[in-house]
């Protein structure tokens, strides 16, 4: 798949993310497309690859929240790399594979961005690890896998992405 | 020569490494002008491509909302009459005990065109900045309860801070034993109301409501339920609050905007 295909997948994820994921939402727990794209991404690209679209589609979301700015680039960029060094596939992704590697890299974007999020500040690290962030971790993982049991995997995740 | 190869080999770790430092840098400077603008750039861009996204799901909801409402409405128009004398009486009360009367409040209906898409829902982007009247501050209601605060405001749109982030606090009370307190997010859905002494009469089932001390938000705006009482180690109790507002679907709020500025801008 082109370049220019990959950065529209990932605005679209971005915008999608802001506009119709949070009716998703399940007791204010709300999927993170983007972070699928950018796991898959690292799976699929490798990790150059998904650090370069890590920190970019982190670095938007940031400019669309009240946070700091940085913070999601930041664990957007190490989970895509971790995505790449430890699960990149170079042909069709098996599910098996995908559903661990979008489960490692949901708990692991999500438990860097809590810790960050929550150093020195209310509420406490495990709090919001238990409340927030590995109920987003398992609901985003969900979604994901609700993806690749779909026909749509069947026809994009097969693809090679070279290109 | 060799350095380039050695870079190239290395490409991943260095993407990485100089991802991560650029990162870091940015957290350092979030308050900086710049950030400031280039939020603001992005906000209007996406807002701008989300916002007919939303029609079809916001219809849906509207539709079901509507019903509802017209419901409501009948119930409330019975109620309107005895509501009406109890106001009046109060309006007399507060004249002879001399009661300065409080600062009254233009409720600004605004529409929600983005959301934070960030696991911790913090913000909403609105469709109103300062040349409706909006500024940093003003408290953000729906027809529920306390929703939050304008954080930033531009020219044409403004993003407000839900009660759902952790920069967020407002005073509030226990309704039925006028006891205040700080109101704070406690993680995932839910509030916490701190600050409240030991001994005092706070139970399970109690109405939270804003004290209006601190004279950002206007007193008595419901917030939320209380679920919880524990008496942990320390001076203060714990005191869990279920919020009233569902701040993850929000479709519409209204802006509190003070109602002599409004006055002075006609």
């Amino acid at each position: 798949m082109k370049l220019q295909y990959l950065i529209i997948i990932s605005l679209v994820a971005v915008v999608l993310q802001v506009s119709l994921i949070p009716y998703l939402s399940l007791a204010a727990i709300v999927p993170q497309l983007p972070l699928l794209v950018i796991i898959y991404l690292g799976a699929r690209r490798g990790p150059y690859v998904s650090v370069l679209f890590g920190f970019g589609v982190g670095l938007l979301m940031d400019a669309l929240s009240t946070g700091f700015l940085g913070l999601t680039s930041f664990s957007y960029s190490l989970v895509g790399f971790l995505s790449g060094k430890l699960f990149y596939w170079d042909v069709a992704l098996p599910i098996g594979r995908w559903a661990l590697a979008s489960a490692v890299g949901c708990i692991f974007s999500t438990v860097i961005f809590t810790y960050v999020y929550t150093l020195g500040d209310a509420p406490p690290f495990h709090v919001m690890l238990l409340r927030q962030a590995l109920p987003t971790a398992g609901y985003t993982w969900l979604v994901g896998m609700l993806w690749a049991i779909s026909p749509l995997y069947e026809q994009r995740g097969g693809m090679r992405l070279e290109g | 020569m060799n350095l380039l190869a050695l870079l190239s080999a290395l490409r991943d770790w260095v993407a990485l490494t100089i991802a991560l430092i650029l990162s870091l840098i940015l957290m350092n400077s979030s308050e900086h002008p710049a950030a400031e603008v280039f939020r603001e750039g992005v906000g209007h861009a996406v807002a701008f491509v989300s916002e007919p996204l939303t029609v079809f799901p916001r219809t849906i909801e509207l539709w079901s909302e509507n019903k509802q409402l017209r419901q409501e409405l009948l119930e409330l128009s019975s109620k309107q009459e005895s509501w009406r004398d109890a106001m009046l009486e109060n309006v007399r009360l507060r004249k002879l005990l001399g009661f300065r009367d409080r600062p009254e409040f233009v409720y600004l209906a605004s529409e929600v065109i983005a959301r934070d898409p960030l696991m911790t829902l913090s913000s909403l982007q609105l469709d109103k900045g300062q040349r409706d009247g909006v500024r940093a501050g003003q408290a953000v209601v729906t027809a529920e309860g306390l929703a939050g605060l304008i954080y930033r405001v531009d020219q044409s749109q403004s993003v407000a801070l839900l009660a759902t982030d952790r920069n967020f606090a407002a005073s509030a009370r226990i309704e039925r034993s006028r006891v205040d307190g700080i109101i704070r997010w406690a993680g995932g859905s839910g509030l916490e109301m701190t600050e409240v002494p030991r001994n005092l009469d706070v139970r399970t089932g109690d109405r939270v409501v804003t004290s209006g001390l601190g004279g950002v938000i206007p007193g008595g705006l419901p917030v939320g339920i209380v679920t919880e009482v524990a008496k942990d180690e320390g001076l203060f109790l714990r005191v869990v609050v279920q919020p009233y507002v569902e701040y993850s679907r929000l479709e519409e709020v209204f802006v509190l905007l003070p109602a002599d500025e409004q006055e002075a801008r006609r």
